[in-house]
C-alpha cells in the first residue's frame, strides 16, 4: 500500500510544489527585473558612444575627402564626390547628404557646408563645416565639425621661452624675452626676468615676484600649447650627404678631420667607431675645429660638441636639424640628442636664428635632452643663437651660457649665470613641415537630428 | 453510479485529503511562504538603501557624462592636481551669463573635488572664459557628486603636444555589504588649443 501511495498524484506533493514553484518564478523575476534595470543605463552609455563615434567616423571621411585634395586647389566650395551646393539662405551652401553603413551595422549621414562670398568681398577664409550624424541602434547623436586650412604654426608669437611644464631658473640666471609655461617659474636669487611671464593656472612664479632691473615684468596665468615636430620625410629625404663635401670642416687638415665623425666615417673619409648611424661629432682638439653649414635640412640622432667645436651657418644658408625620435634612433633608454660641452657654439653667421632650426621630434616614452654647457665666453654676446624647438624633450642650458633665438621645450632649465635672449626674428619664426591641408578647427556637440528640407543642417548646433 | 476512469473515480470520490497530509502540506507551504515573505521585506527594507545607492551611481554617471560632453568639445582644459579640473568648452548660453539664447558659447567651467573625512564631492561652476579663476562674473556653484571615495578623481596628460587626455575615475564606498562601485571614463579634447599661449 506504501508503494501505491507513493506513486499515486494525490496528496501534499502538488500543491506543496506548485507553491514552490510560485515563489521561486516570483523572487527570480524580481532579479531579472532588477538585473535590466541597473543595465539599462549601461547599454544606453555603450550606444551613445557608439553613436558617437559613428558620427566622428563620417565627419572624419568628409574631411579625408577634402583633404585628398590640396586646399589650395578648386576642391574647396565643390562638392565631393558629387553634387551641387544649395544655398541655405543664411550665408552658407551645402552639399547633399552623404551616407554609408559601417559592419556594426552603425550608419551614419553627413553634410558639407562652405561660406558664401559676399558680393564685393574677397572670397572667405577656406574653411567648411561638417554637419555629421551617427545612429546605433536608434540612439542618434550630431556633431558640428569645422575645418579650416592649416598650412603653418607660429610656436613663438607669443613667448619665445617655453617650457611645456616648467622653467627653472638658478641663481643668477637672465631671461630676456617673454616666458610661458604650463607649471611653475621657478626662480632660485638674483635672477632676471625682463619679459612677460605666463604660468599655468594657479601656477606662480616660485620665488618671484620677478625682477628686472632693465623694465619691468608681468606674471599672468594661462594654458600654453605647443605642436608636435613634423619632419615628414627628412629621415630619408634630407642632405646629410653633404657631409663632408659641401660642408667643410676646418682647418682643412688631416688633424682636424679626423676630430669629426658622422655615420661611422670622419671627414678624413676613414671608418669611424666613434659615432654611430646619424651621429655627428665634432671632438675637442688642441687647434679648435668647425664645421660650416651650407644649408639643407639634416636627419640626425644626436649631434655632440666636444670642447672648444663649433658649428657655423654660412651667410644666407639656412640649416635644420631633425633629431629623430629615440626609438627611431634604436635608442632605449633617455638619450641626450644634443650635448655641447663647454666653449662650444653654433654660430648663425650674418644671419638670424631662424637661419638654424633644431627640431627634436622626441617622445612620451624615452626621456631626450639638449643640453647647452658651460660657456666661457662671456663677452661676446649670442655666441649661440638660432632656434630650439622640442615640445617633448628637456632643454638645459648649463652655467655662463648665453643663448639667442627662441627655445620651446618640455621643459627649460637653466642652470647658474645663464643668459637666454629672444629676438623678434626668431619669435616670428614658422615651424617647417606643415604642409596645405584641412584641420580640425572647431568641434561640438549637436541637439536634436539632423533638419531636413531647407533648414540648415547646423540648426541646433 | 457505474465506476469509469480512475480519474472519474477520484473526482466523484468523497475522499480528501488525510489531516495528515492537509497538516504537512500546510506547514511546508507556510514555511515556502514565510521565505518569500522574508525575501520580500527583506527587499523592501533595503529598498531605500538600494535607491540612494542607483542615486549615487546615476549621479556620477551623470556628471561622468557631462563631463566627456564638455571634455570632447573643450580646449585649454588645465588640471593642477587631481582634483580641479579647468576647461574652456561650449555650454548654453544662458548657462553661462548670456542674456538671449542661441546657440552654445565657450565657458570657462570649473570642477573642483573636496575631501571631507571619509567621503568627497565634486562642484562645477561656469565662468566667463577670461577668468583662469573662478571670481566676479560667475554662476553659481553647483553640486556636480558627492558621496565619493575620494577627491582624486582627473587624470590629465598635458604633457604630449596637441590634444591632451582626461581621464575621470569616480569612486563610490563599499556600503552595507555591496562592493564598492568605480564609474571610469576617459576623453581626449576634440578642439585645438586656442593659439600658443593664451
Amino acid at each position: 500500500m506504501l508503494i501505491a501511495r507513493a506513486r499515486e498524484d494525490g496528496g501534499f506533493t502538488l500543491p506543496v510544489v506548485l507553491l514552490m514553484v510560485l515563489a521561486a518564478f516570483a523572487v527570480a523575476s524580481a532579479a531579472v527585473l532588477a538585473s535590466f534595470s541597473a543595465q539599462s543605463g549601461t547599454i544606453r552609455d555603450y550606444q551613445s558612444k557608439d553613436a558617437f563615434a559613428t558620427a566622428e567616423a563620417g565627419a572624419h571621411e568628409a574631411m579625408l575627402r577634402y583633404n585628398a585634395t590640396t586646399v589650395s586647389g578648386d576642391s574647396w566650395g565643390q562638392c565631393l564626390p558629387s553634387g551641387t551646393p544649395i544655398s541655405d539662405g543664411a550665408g552658407w551652401s551645402w552639399c547633399p547628404t552623404q551616407q554609408a553603413q559601417l559592419p556594426d551595422g552603425s550608419t551614419y549621414i553627413y553634410r558639407v557646408g562652405f561660406p558664401q562670398q559676399v558680393p564685393g568681398a574677397p572670397l572667405p577664409a577656406h574653411t567648411a563645416q561638417i554637419i555629421s550624424q551617427g545612429s546605433t541602434n536608434g540612439v542618434t547623436r550630431r556633431i558640428d565639425m569645422t575645418i579650416r586650412s592649416a598650412s603653418s604654426q607660429t610656436p613663438f608669437s607669443s613667448a619665445g621661452i617655453v617650457g611645456l611644464n616648467s622653467i627653472n631658473l638658478s641663481s643668477n640666471d637672465s631671461l630676456y624675452g617673454n616666458s610661458a609655461t604650463n607649471g611653475d617659474v621657478t626662480l632660485a636669487g638674483n635672477d632676471q626676468v625682463c619679459g612677460n611671464v605666463q604660468v599655468g593656472p594657479g601656477r606662480n612664479v616660485v620665488g618671484g615676484p620677478p625682477t628686472c632691473t632693465t623694465g619691468s615684468s608681468t606674471v599672468t596665468q594661462g594654458v600654453t600649447s605647443l605642436p608636435p615636430v613634423n619632419q615628414g620625410d627628412a629621415p630619408t629625404n634630407n642632405q646629410n650627404g653633404n657631409f663632408f663635401s659641401v660642408n667643410p670642416v676646418s682647418p682643412a687638415n688631416k688633424n682636424a678631420q679626423r676630430r669629426v665623425c658622422f655615420n661611422g666615417r670622419n671627414a678624413a673619409g676613414e671608418t669611424d667607431t666613434s659615432c654611430g648611424a646619424r651621429q655627428l661629432k665634432l671632438t675637442n682638439g688642441a687647434s679648435g675645429v668647425t664645421l660650416t653649414l651650407n644649408g639643407g635640412n639634416y636627419s640626425l640622432c644626436s649631434l655632440t660638441l666636444q670642447s672648444g667645436t663649433s658649428i657655423y651657418v654660412a651667410n644666407g644658408a639656412k640649416v635644420t636639424i631633425y633629431f629623430d625620435a629615440p626609438e627611431a634612433c634604436g635608442y632605449t633608454s633617455a638619450a641626450t640628442q644634443l650635448s655641447m660641452a663647454s666653449n662650444t657654439s653654433i654660430q648663425v653667421n650674418g644671419g638670424s636664428a631662424q637661419n638654424m632650426r633644431l627640431l627634436f621630434v622626441g617622445s612620451d616614452t624615452i626621456p631626450t635632452t639638449a643640453t647647452m654647457s658651460s660657456n666661457t665666453i662671456q663677452n661676446v654676446a649670442c655666441n649661440q643663437d638660432f632656434v630650439i624647438y622640442g615640445p617633448r624633450t628637456d632643454i638645459v642650458f648649463a652655467s655662463n651660457s648665453y643663448f639667442c633665438g627662441a627655445v620651446a621645450g618640455k621643459t627649460v632649465t637653466s642652470n647658474s649665470n645663464t643668459t637666454v635672449k629672444t629676438s623678434n626674428q626668431a619669435t616670428g619664426y614658422t615651424l617647417p613641415g606643415w604642409v596645405d591641408h584641412y584641420a580640425i578647427d572647431d568641434f561640438r556637440e549637436c541637439t536634436g537630428t539632423m533638419p531636413t528640407g531647407t533648414a540648415p543642417p547646423s540648426s541646433g548646433c | 453510479m457505474s465506476p469509469g476512469s480512475r480519474t472519474e473515480r477520484r473526482l466523484w470520490s468523497e475522499r480528501g485529503f488525510t489531516l495528515v497530509e492537509m497538516l504537512i502540506a500546510t506547514t511546508l507551504g507556510l514555511l515556502v511562504i514565510g521565505a518569500a515573505v522574508t525575501v520580500f521585506t527583506a527587499g523592501i527594507r533595503s529598498q531605500p538603501t538600494i535607491d540612494q545607492r542607483a542615486a549615487q551611481i546615476d549621479q556620477a554617471r551623470s556628471m561622468s557624462d557631462r563631463i566627456t560632453r564638455e571634455l570632447r568639445q573643450g580646449s585649454n582644459a588645465s588640471s593642477i592636481n587631481p582634483s580641479q579640473l579647468m576647461i574652456l568648452t561650449y555650454v548654453p548660453r544662458t548657462a553661462c551669463g548670456a542674456s538671449t539664447a542661441g546657440p552654445d558659447i565657450r565657458c570657462r567651467v570649473f570642477y573642483s573635488c573636496t575631501q571631507s573625512g571619509a567621503t568627497a564631492s565634486c562642484n562645477r561652476i561656469e565662468c566667463p572664459p577670461a577668468l583662469l579663476v573662478p571670481g566676479t562674473g560667475c554662476g553659481p556653484t553647483t553640486i556636480a557628486v558627492t558621496g565619493l571615495t575620494t577627491n582624486q578623481v582627473f587624470t590629465f596628460s598635458p604633457q604630449t603636444p596637441g590634444q591632451a587626455y582626461v581621464g575621470i575615475r569616480l569612486e563610490f564606498p563599499a556600503q552595507n555589504g555591496d562592493d564598492a562601485i568605480t564609474l571610469q571614463d576617459g576623453v581626449a579634447l576634440r578642439n585645438p588649443p586656442l593659439g600658443g599661449p593664451s
